[in-house]
């Protein structure tokens, strides 16, 4: 790896109690670059993905974001330094519009969510940054509707929508296709290409079940099983590691 | 499913559909004409109707109005629970009642009420710092309890018997002291306060305290302070509440330990649910509507608080949004008709 990574996450511990989730792992990121993070359930993957977005404070190890220490910063902290992330299952603002969810992610990113004297919505800037990732999701249509009452496919999108309306220096999503019909999965894999066609400097961390997405978005993979990265390579290179046929597809039911 | 399918082709959600709390949006200024209409309106026709001691009665339900929009910056808007709101309020009117013979204008009076309960509210969100919940509320009870006690104990409070002899003050030549000029003080404060909270809402701040009521972890990993905006919630509902009590020290020109007992915490939380805690006016609604009520029900009956109790048993049951909430059922039955 030439570039300096922008992430990079070291002998990563994180136990609940006794339970041992994530046990030490290593894992360099390259700016742009595309890592996914598959398993079988209960491997750590989700708790992994966690603590690097700062839902959980690591247990031991360290992590490293364009080169300072943010082992021990919050998730909000995290996000007003470009560091976005999406949800398994999709959290929206419920009582608020789709564009409201939008630009609160908006003006959060910009550092201005406590700001009491101006009206909310009235940047400019915001507005179009809201108004063209609507667009690119489209999501234009149900600007006006009330978050809370959206479909699942819609409720997905959204979430995506927040993310990227932050413009993140490092993406993570997890699971971005789980529960999603064929037809949306598709269509999320299609947009998440287009994106990262489009925002070539973003990073994307990916958690995923589903190897279509896997595909036809990694540059790497990585493997976890028992909270330990069992395989770790290209695409390909990960799918035709015995450790994977034993692992993941065999014991997949 | 079929390939065709695709959920942006389908209409968007027609507005009959929207939960209540979604409200059409105006421009900002027209929504604050629209108040300072509606707060003009009030101010000269309640005093043609109501006179004496039925205006007393009144005045006392908008000071208690302002106390509750106050609460439901906590309660609605942010979504944090609160049993020790008396507190701040008492907190309010010792402040008046302890600088009284220091402090000419009402209006100075009434501010250093609103500052000394909100720094009260500030250090006290401070402290309780990472607590929420079900825990938060606990405190603020305690908190409340403790507040209480200390009136009886602290020698400058006078215990029981609190502090006498509060005047109203003048204001623009005009003598407080008579209540259809208190009546128009505690109208023009009050509808400042309300023009800060409509201004508040639809800040940054208060979209924001929306997300941190809706779905804090979600705010949280969208960059939002979760801690300050709970912390800024707090402390203008600590103001709102200050400010009231204020009012009220001025009005009743006495304040004993009786203001913050813990009954009214109580109470102005009923005050919110009534009314309705997604509507913006509905805790002021609920607030005018208890106090005329209970102030009649004392009169005539033995038991009033199980009519007030039963009375928020019906609400809950039947408007569990509040009553103000009846105006978006009410809409959407007129277009279902209407169609």
């Amino acid at each position: 790896m030439s570039d300096q990574p922008i992430l990079r996450v070291s002998a990563l511990e994180k136990s609940f109690g006794s339970v041992h989730a994530v046990r030490g792992v290593d894992l360099d990121v390259a700016p742009a670059e595309c890592v996914s993070i598959i398993g079988p359930n209960g491997a750590g993957k989700s708790t992994f993905f966690g603590t690097v977005a700062g839902e959980h404070r690591p247990t031991a190890g360290s992590i490293e974001y364009a080169g300072r220490d943010v082992t021990s910063w919050s998730a909000a902290r995290l996000a007003r330094h470009g560091v976005s992330r999406t949800f398994q299952v999709a959290r929206l603002f419920g009582s608020r519009t789709v564009e409201d969810n939008l630009m609160v992610a908006r003006v959060a990113a910009d550092r201005r969510s406590v700001r009491a004297w101006n009206v909310f919505g009235r940047s400019s800037r915001g507005r179009t940054q809201v108004q063209d990732v609507m667009e690119e999701l489209d999501l234009a249509a149900l600007a006006q509707a009330p978050a809370g009452v959206l479909a699942q496919g819609d409720r997905k999108r959204l979430e995506l929508a927040m993310a990227l309306v932050q413009d993140p220096t490092v993406l993570l999503l997890d699971e971005p296709t789980a529960g999603m019909s064929l037809d949306d999965t598709e269509r999320t894999i299609r947009t998440l290409a287009r994106i990262r066609s489009e925002h070539r400097r973003m990073t994307i961390i990916l958690t995923a079940h589903d190897m279509d997405v896997v595909f036809a978005l990694s540059d790497r993979v990585v493997l976890m099983g028992q909270g330990k990265v069992v395989v770790h390579g290209t695409p390909e290179e990960v799918e035709n590691a015995p450790e994977t046929r034993e692992l993941y597809l065999g014991v997949k039911s | 499913m079929t390939a065709q399918q695709n959920s942006t082709v389908v209409a968007p959600p027609e507005p009959t559909r929207s939960p209540v709390g979604i409200e059409r949006r105006r421009h900002p200024i027209v929504e604050l004409a629209k108040i300072l209409v509606t707060c003009l309106v009030i101010a000269f026709a309640v005093p043609t109707v109501v006179h004496d001691a039925n205006l007393f009665l009144v005045t006392t339900a908008v000071i208690y109005a302002v106390f509750a929009m106050g609460t439901n910056v906590l309660f609605g808007w942010t979504g944090i629970s609160s049993f020790g709101q008396a507190a701040f309020f008492g907190t309010g009117a010792y402040a008046v009642g302890l600088t009284k013979d220091h402090i000419e204008s009402p209006i100075l009076a009434v501010l250093v009420a609103g500052l000394a309960a909100g720094v009260m509210a500030l250090l006290f969100a401070a402290l309780a710092g990472r607590i929420t919940g079900v825990e938060f509320a606990m405190l603020t009870l305690i908190f409340g309890q403790i507040l209480w006690m200390l009136t009886f104990r602290m020698d400058a409070l006078h215990g029981e018997n609190g502090i006498p002899a509060i005047s109203r003050g003048e204001l623009f030549g005009q003598n407080l002291f008579l209540d259809d000029k208190f009546w128009w003080f505690a109208v023009i404060v009050a509808t400042v306060v309300v023009l800060g909270l409509a201004h508040i809402r639809r800040s940054s701040l208060g979209a924001s305290m929306n997300a941190v009521r809706d779905d804090p972890l979600r705010a949280a990993a969208l960059g939002i302070d979760v801690r300050l905006v709970r912390a800024l919630a707090f402390t203008i509902a600590g103001v709102v509440a200050g400010v009231a009590g204020g009012l009220m020290a001025q009005q009743q020109g006495l304040v004993t330990p009786e203001i913050l007992v813990w009954a009214l915490s109580g109470e102005v939380i009923v005050m919110c649910l009534i009314g309705g805690m997604r509507t913006f006016w509905g805790p002021a609604v609920g607030a005018v509507i208890l106090t005329v009520v209970e102030h009649y029900l004392f009169d005539k009956l033995a038991s009033p608080d199980f009519f007030v109790g039963l009375a928020l048993l019906v609400v809950v049951l039947l408007a569990p949004g509040g009553l103000l909430s009846l105006t978006t059922v009410f809409r959407r039955v007129r277009r279902r008709v209407a169609r």
